[in-house]
């Protein structure tokens, strides 16, 4: 007997962005696969909720029943000037439908002095493409019609930051000075759980709209830390962004929980950090999953919206990890087409090379790279992906299934790739045994057991105690 | 279009911009350099990039000077480019 796994091995053309709803730009491709049923530990797939049937209602509505604190109306009553923090090109968020209602509220109030800040971090900034698909044609009139401006993040522009104070964990801030300036800061992001611990919210202040050396120090001191993994809201990287936040005036947060077609399912308003960790209890009522206990070997899918680089898809690496036992496999499929951008087309491996001079994967050569790191010899804004990703496979072997187009450059970096699920799992097999335990993980980027998640300081514990 | 030489003030996005086939992201590549992908291209001289990533500017700027060949740098140019100074 065998289970027939059904893989997501999604992507998007690489001319459009992750926050595009257009359906004939997303590949929808599936991979099957074969399991013999002895060696199937569990095949996890999500049970999502229905999308809302309109964002921008969901919007209006999140604005004016906040989960905590005050409506976005009452808090723009007393204020003067508001920054509105949207996220990038490489986020989902469908901003395009999110912005009417709060450009609404801010007509409402007589607001004039407002500015939207996007949170690119130190990430290229949105090009002449991206940004009417990100924000929408409509909205960008509306914003020349209100005399709203709209700035990127230029983290190596001195002349464009406020400094603000140092972190208690020792992270120097300095703001971007048109959010500084704002009586009211709102951010709209995606909320989901991740390997730094929990992405939106906050994040959007730290990395999204701060200096390069209050990103670098926060990356450089935070991503390697053991606490820092997937589901750790009280880990210190979330901490040290979300105290960040605070310190930078963030007021409030609007959070959207997207499914894994990329539809909001819920929109989550409130003060900060509050509505944030609302949202984030929200997504892992959804997305977590009980341990099953270790598996040898995980194969994991990937979902459309964010697939155009392994960059982006290969998160999964990580959650993955605290399912499969050392020294097991991780078959990650993704297509990963490459993207093209306002400065030139790049693969789907691209910023993965970053690791070529510390393969092999070994423990000598992780010392390396966190010598780099505290040498400042790598750049973090890019390390806090790859890094980790490197870190499992010094553990657990990395195969990655993926298009033939890839294959020349994954053999020049280093990474072990192939074409074929089949010709993995078979290889896999044969490295662990007729009675490996298998798990599926089709939207492993999403999916967390749930005993990683630490919403609460007191719930830090060792890592050791959720791989099991 | 035409260009002059590339020198140390030309920024990275301007050199990227040059070679739309991928020749400079991936000599930059060859560097370590994520800077084909940071917000920090737009602005950044060349000359600055090398110091901030402990590359020595000159063997740097030879490199990326010699995308103009046909057969691009040579491997003794890649190697002291890449090299990092502490």
């Amino acid at each position: 007997m065998a289970y027939r796994a059904v893989i997501p091995y999604e992507s998007l053309d690489p001319l459009t962005i992750g926050a595009s709803d257009d359906e004939s730009k997303v590949n929808r491709d599936t991979l099957e696969l074969e399991i013999p049923e002895r060696n199937l530990l569990a095949a996890i797939y999500p049970d999502e909720p229905p999308p809302v049937p309109d964002a921008t209602d969901a919007a209006r509505y999140a604005l004016e029943h906040p989960v905590s604190g005050r409506s976005f109306a009452s808090l723009l009553a007393g204020a003067k000037s508001v920054a509105i923090v949207i996220d990038n090109q490489f986020r989902p968020t469908p901003q395009s439908k999110l912005l009417p209602a709060v450009f609404d509220a801010l007509e409402t109030a007589g607001i004039t002095d407002a500015r939207v800040v996007c949170a690119n971090g130190k990430v290229f900034p949105m090009s002449e493409t991206d940004i009417p698909q990100k924000l929408g044609p409509e909205n960008l009139a509306r914003m020349e019609r209100l005399g709203i401006p709209f700035f990127q993040n230029e983290p190596r522009n001195e002349e464009m930051y406020t400094y603000v104070g140092v972190t208690s964990r020792g992270t120097p801030v300095w703001l971007h000075r048109e959010v500084a300036a704002a009586d009211v800061t709102i951010t709209i992001g995606q909320a989901q759980s991740n390997h730094w611990g929990a992405g939106g919210g906050g994040k959007l202040i730290l990395p999204g709209v701060v200096s390069d050396e209050t990103i670098e120090a926060n990356h450089c001191n935070l991503v390697p830390s053991p606490q820092t993994h997937y589901g750790a809201y009280a880990g210190p990287m979330r901490s040290d962004i979300d105290e960040a936040a605070t310190m930078c005036g963030l007021t409030c947060t609007m959070n959207v929980v997207l499914d894994t077609h990329g539809r909001v399912i819920e929109c989550i308003f409130g003060s900060h950090p509050d509505a944030h960790r609302h949202a984030i209890g929200r997504f892992n009522e959804i997305y977590t999953y009980e341990h099953p206990g270790p598996a040898d070997i995980a194969i994991c899918g990937v979902f459309a919206p964010t697939d155009h680089l392994f960059f982006h898809t290969g998160w999964g690496c990580m959650s993955a990890d605290l399912v499969v036992r050392e020294g097991g496999s991780i078959i990650y499929c993704s297509p990963s087409p490459g993207v093209s951008t306002a400065i030139g087309d790049f693969p789907g491996l691209a910023l993965m090379d970053m690791m070529k001079p510390y393969l092999p994967p070994t423990r000598a050569n992780y010392e390396r790279v966190l010598k780099d790191i505290h040498a400042r010899a790598i750049q973090m804004w890019a390390g806090c992906i790859w890094v980790p990703i490197y870190e499992v496979m010094t553990r657990k072997h990395l195969k990655l299934v993926t298009i033939e187009e890839n294959l020349e450059m994954a053999a020049d970096v280093g990474i072990d790739a192939t074409t074929s699920l089949d010709a993995a799992f078979a290889e896999a097999l044969e490295r662990h045994g007729p009675d490996a335990k298998v798990i599926v993980l089709p939207f492993a980027r999403y999916q967390l057991p749930g005993n990683a998640v630490r919403m609460h300081a007191e719930d830090l514990k060792p890592l050791e105690e959720v791989r099991l | 279009m035409t260009h002059g030489a590339i020198r140390g003030s030309t920024t990275i996005v301007e050199i990227l911009r040059r070679y739309p086939g991928g020749e400079a992201a991936r000599l930059m590549s060859r560097l370590a350099w994520p800077c084909a992908h940071c917000g920090g291209a737009f602005h950044e001289p060349l000359t600055l990039a090398a110091k901030r990533h402990r590359n020595d500017p000159r063997a740097v700027l030879e490199a990326f000077r010699a995308l103009e060949r046909a057969d691009g740098p040579s491997e003794e140019q890649l190697r002291l480019a890449a090299e990092k100074h502490r």
